[in-house]
């Protein structure tokens, strides 16, 4: 017996030269023939022509053994297939208006599906870049812990092979072409060997780098590399200046390693460090754990060793030292990285599905009218023959060409797709950086475009293939008009889209307006023309106050001289993200048992002038507010009512809590801010002169963190260059990361919000288009079956305006199935996308009206062009066509059905 | 063909195979080798000689190649392989199986 690869190679070949083993079989036969004759002849004695004759006879028809010959070869269903393909393109490019409109229909939803795949692959699918990522633990929910729980579970955890910990920090980097601030973490040594991280270059860190003394190491990301050495492997061993102190570079990581960052192009920059439970200021030392479970340990096991340990320490320390809710807890890295992604990709995954089904539905319409118009070809066919399973996979082999199409041209528009979301993710979606057109999207596309064209293609070609009947043959060459039963599918195809759109309606618009109502939101401060400058002025540069005082006036004084500056002022924090600093505070001459809570904001005198934020009362910070001044303090509205409710707060005293600092007195009393986001209410807060900061608290910025604000009509372009001037002819080496306009910032806040509104935004309008074709596909159709019925009612008496409005109400009707379902459906779900939306109820009766509203224009519209044309029918010539002129009519309807 | 034996399923590939172990033969010449060896008896029409033949290359137990045949024409000549030699082997023991099966049921009394 052959093997099978033999077998399977013979089959090939069998496909690949049909016309030359045809050919051979036909000599073949030919010669038997020949034989057979030549044999006859010399036997019986006859003559040759004779013999000839009758060996024919006796053989049959060539051609059917040919076909024999095939089916034995065993390729048979592979050529049928291919001939079904060949006959389905010929049907698809004798009808291109037809063609075009499934095809635009499905690559539209095919491709939404598509770039959504890659996007979930990306996100939430591909295996993060280490060894056993499903075993590497982190902290739920918030990261941070202190270090003494990380000391504890590395001595005492045995669910865990290893715990490592870090802490982000950002970096001054030393370097051509100019010095850079980089986000960077400082790592326990073991931290890359933990996550099973390989080097691309050079070594990992080892113990001794993080002893103290040991000489300053440090490792790169495979992007910074590359921009800072352009892929030399000299890098190892040479120095680069990180804070202004230089450092040995031993390794460079693995190109698709990433320390949690989110996107793949950010440059990293990775220094060793030893897990301490205290700062060299004697407080808490906080640090991110991340750990590998042991061998066989579960994420249970590992979590009540936690619990042990957090109880331990929340026993053995004041309450004050450490603040979280409930218990900590442990988490994959995994869970916890897309934890944040999933509920909106959730909803923009069933935005698609609904796309795809609208297509589908769409489709299906189109190929109902199409099959039924080509009724009697396939009656012809069964009639000839075919079978019934054969004529049902050549419609279907028809509607998988359709949608692998569609799907080719959804996945050609992909790259364009992927860099506008690549625009539009907000940021800090992980990993949105590592998009790409690879083997799996493409799998999916495939898959997804022949599901799709079976599902929409299997309805239509069932019903067609059942009524492949001879009847059809004999009504004499008229086409036959759909069965009532394909009109009413037809019928509730539409009425399902209409659901579907009404339902990508409403949501699309609640997201909208949850935009809408942040945008509007008034932050409380100027945001038009001023551009913000985030600064990390290194500490090891600048280690004493005088000196980092001395750094951020004359930054201030040269700023100040750019021509086209109105007023500068440094902060530390953006006034949006005011909240990210908060104190407690006690005020003068009250005992209250705990102190209160309010944020703050260490400003320089120009701050208030500089964001248009109105005084209510008493002064601005000024010149005289040094350090060697009494105290001062300007609260904010929010503040005055809680603290001094009925009483002028001018001239009351009060202080930080937890310090023996001097009493500050209120000299001014300011609007209120947000200062926590858009979407939070103003909470109150105080600001100090920035002369005044107290300097114990190393965290009390203006330390080595700060934003300069800079109010001028020029826009960042104009100014980033003088800006950097500005800062470097200060300090050279002081990096100048992120210049942007106060809008900007403001605006990336709300990134997550504007990503959801655009797309559900973008797919309610493909819902839109694909509703439109349906719904005017269905009326023109039946307008097109009734024409001999408005004859009769024209001749009657009716008015052209009668038939327009019969006709618009009987679309209307069929739309409105749609609308009370669709509103039903959105208004059940509706409730899930809570946490999605801001200032906007999920029921709000404005976006439902407003769907409605949208989609009865829509389907109004849908109708005009086809019931226009019904109150044009001519009573004479609809009424004296029967027969075969209904017939031709109906042909050319159909036509304008199938674009 | 009507006065003659219909052949029994599954008999022909062992004929075939059995004209084939004498040597290669090309289509008619199996045909007529079959109409010789069974005084006339077997008469295979093409329609089946021709796809069982293309069945038994498929299975690989025969293998083609055109050649020259005996009346000086080009002809296609079907010659069997090593595992059709086999094949014929273990067809023909089955065939004997049965056949003497069948006879000693005919022949009870």
């Amino acid at each position: 017996m052959g093997s099978v690869m033999e077998r399977i190679e013979r089959r090939f070949r069998a496909l690949l030269h049909r016309g030359a083993i045809d050919h051979d079989v036909d000599s073949e036969m030919r010669l038997h023939v020949e034989l057979e004759a030549e044999d006859l002849a010399r036997t019986h004695g006859i003559p040759i022509e004779e013999a000839r004759r009758r060996a024919l006879i006796a053989f049959g028809g060539i051609e059917r053994y040919k076909e024999a010959h095939r089916d034995a070869r065993g390729v048979r269903w592979i050529e049928d297939l291919a001939q079904d393909a060949r006959y389905a393109v010929r049907a698809l490019r004798s009808t291109p208006a037809f063609t075009a409109a499934a095809i635009v229909s499905l690559s539209l939803a095919l491709g939404a599906n598509t770039a959504l795949f890659s996007v979930v692959k990306t996100v939430l699918l591909d295996p993060l870049p280490y060894a056993e990522p499903d075993r590497v633990v982190t902290m739920a929910d918030h990261p941070w812990v202190p270090a003494e729980i990380v000391l504890e579970l590395q001595r005492s955890a045995h669910g865990f092979e290893r715990v490592a910990a870090y802490y982000p920090e950002r970096y001054a980097v030393s370097g051509a072409p100019e010095p850079r601030e980089l986000e960077g973490a400082r790592v326990t040594p073991d931290l890359f060997r933990m996550l099973g991280a390989r080097m691309a270059l050079g070594r990992d860190f080892v113990p001794a780098d993080a002893a103290p003394g040991a000489p300053r190491t440090v490792i790169l990301s495979h992007t910074l590399w590359l921009q800072l050495f352009d892929g030399d492997s000299a890098a190892i061993g040479s120095t680069i200046r990180v804070d202004d102190e230089p450092h040995e570079i031993v390794g460079v990581a693995a190109r698709e390693f990433r320390l949690l960052a989110p996107r793949s192009d950010d440059p990293g920059i990775w220094v060793p460090f030893t897990v301490k439970p205290l700062t060299p200021e004697g407080e808490l030392a906080w640090v991110i754990p991340l750990g590998r479970l042991a061998t066989g340990a579960s994420l249970q096991e590992a979590q009540s060793e936690l619990d042990v340990v957090a109880s331990r320490f929340e026993s053995t320390h004041p309450d004050g030292e450490w603040s979280w809710e409930g218990r900590l807890r442990f988490a994959t890295v995994k869970s916890e990285l897309v934890r944040s992604a999933r509920p909106a990709l959730l909803v923009l995954q069933l935005a698609v599905g609904a796309l795809l089904l609208l297509a589908c539905a769409n489709v299906a319409n189109l190929l109902l009218a199409r099959f039924s118009a080509r009724q009697r070809e396939v009656a012809v066919r069964a009639a000839l023959g075919a079978s019934r399973a054969r004529l049902l996979r050549q419609l279907l082999v028809e509607s998988v060409l359709l949608a692998v199409l569609g799907g080719l041209v959804g996945l050609l528009m992909l790259r364009f797709v992927h860099s506008a979301i690549l625009a539009l993710a907000p940021a800090g979606t992980p990993r949105i950086g590592d998009l790409a057109t690879d083997v799996p999207v493409f799998m999916f596309a495939l898959a997804t475009s022949v599901g799709t064209g079976l599902l929409f293609g299997v309805l239509p070609a069932s019903l067609a293939a059942r009524h492949a009947t001879y009847d059809l043959l004999k009504e004499g060459g008229r086409a036959p008009s759909r069965s009532s039963r394909q009109n009413r599918i037809s019928q509730l195809l539409v009425a399902a889209q209409v659901a579907l759109t009404v339902v990508l309606l409403i949501v699309a618009g609640l997201l909208a307006r949850t935009f809408a109502s942040l945008t509007s939101q008034a932050p409380g401060f100027r945001t038009a023309g001023v551009v913000t400058v985030r600064m990390h002025v290194p500490e090891s540069r600048y280690a004493n106050v005088p000196a980092l005082n001395e750094f951020y006036r004359r930054v201030l004084e040269n700023v100040r001289a750019i021509p086209g500056v109105q007023s500068v002022a440094l902060a530390n924090n953006l006034p949006i993200s005011r909240g990210n600093a908060t104190r407690e505070y006690v005020v003068a001459g009250r005992t209250s048992a705990s102190a209160d809570v309010a944020q703050y904001g260490v400003v320089s005198e120009d701050y208030f002038r500089t964001l248009g934020i109105p005084l209510l009362a008493g002064r601005a910070f000024e010149d005289r507010d040094r350090n060697d001044a009494p105290g001062v303090a300007i609260i904010d509205e929010s503040m005055q009512r809680a603290v001094w409710p009925h009483e002028d707060a001018i001239g009351k005293r009060f202080r930080f809590d937890d310090t023996d600092d001097r009493w500050l007195t209120v000299v001014g009393v300011a609007r209120d801010t947000r200062g926590s986001g858009l979407s939070s209410g103003p909470r109150r807060g105080f600001y100090i002169p920035y002369l005044q900061r107290p300097v114990n608290h190393t965290e009390l910025a203006v330390g080595h963190d700060a934003v300069l604000l800079v109010s001028s009509p020029y826009g960042v372009d104009m100014l980033s260059r003088q800006l950097r001037d500005a800062i470097w002819s200060v300090d050279r080496a002081q990096p100048v990361p992120a210049i942007a306009t106060l809008g900007d910032v403001i605006a990336a806040g709300i990134g997550p919000q504007r990503f959801h509104a655009t797309l559900l935004g973008a797919f309610a309008s493909i819902a839109i288009v694909l509703v439109v074709t349906g719904i005017y596909g269905v009326v023109a159709y039946v307008v097109n079956e009734r024409a001999h019925e408005f004859g009769i009612r024209m001749a009657m008496g009716a008015t052209a305006r009668d038939i327009l409005t019969s006709v618009l109400r009987w679309g209307a009707r069929l739309a409105a199935a749609g609308v009370v379902l669709g509103v039903l459906v959105a208004l059940g779900a509706s409730r899930y996308l809570t946490g999605l939306l801001f200032g906007v109820t999920p029921t709000d009766p404005v976006t439902v009206a407003g769907a409605v509203a949208l989609i009865s224009v829509v389907t109004a519209v849908s109708c005009l062009i086809p019931a226009a044309r019904a109150a044009r029918t001519d009573p004479a010539t609809a009424l004296r066509a029967d027969g075969a002129h209904a017939g031709r009519d109906t042909r050319q309807h159909r036509r304008h059905v199938h674009g | 063909m009507d006065d003659r034996a219909d052949l029994l399923q599954g008999t022909l590939d062992l004929l075939i195979l059995k004209t084939l172990i004498l040597g290669p033969l090309h289509g008619w010449g199996i045909s007529k080798r079959l109409r010789e060896l069974s005084s006339d008896v077997f008469d295979v029409g093409q329609g089946s000689l021709y796809p069982a033949l293309y069945r038994l290359e498929d299975k690989g137990w025969i293998r083609s190649e055109w050649g020259v045949s005996p009346e000086g024409r080009r002809a296609k000549f079907y010659t069997l392989t090593a595992a059709g030699k086999k094949r014929f082997a273990a067809e023909r023991s089955q065939w004997r199986l049965f056949a003497g099966a069948v006879e000693r049921v005919l022949e009870a009394t």
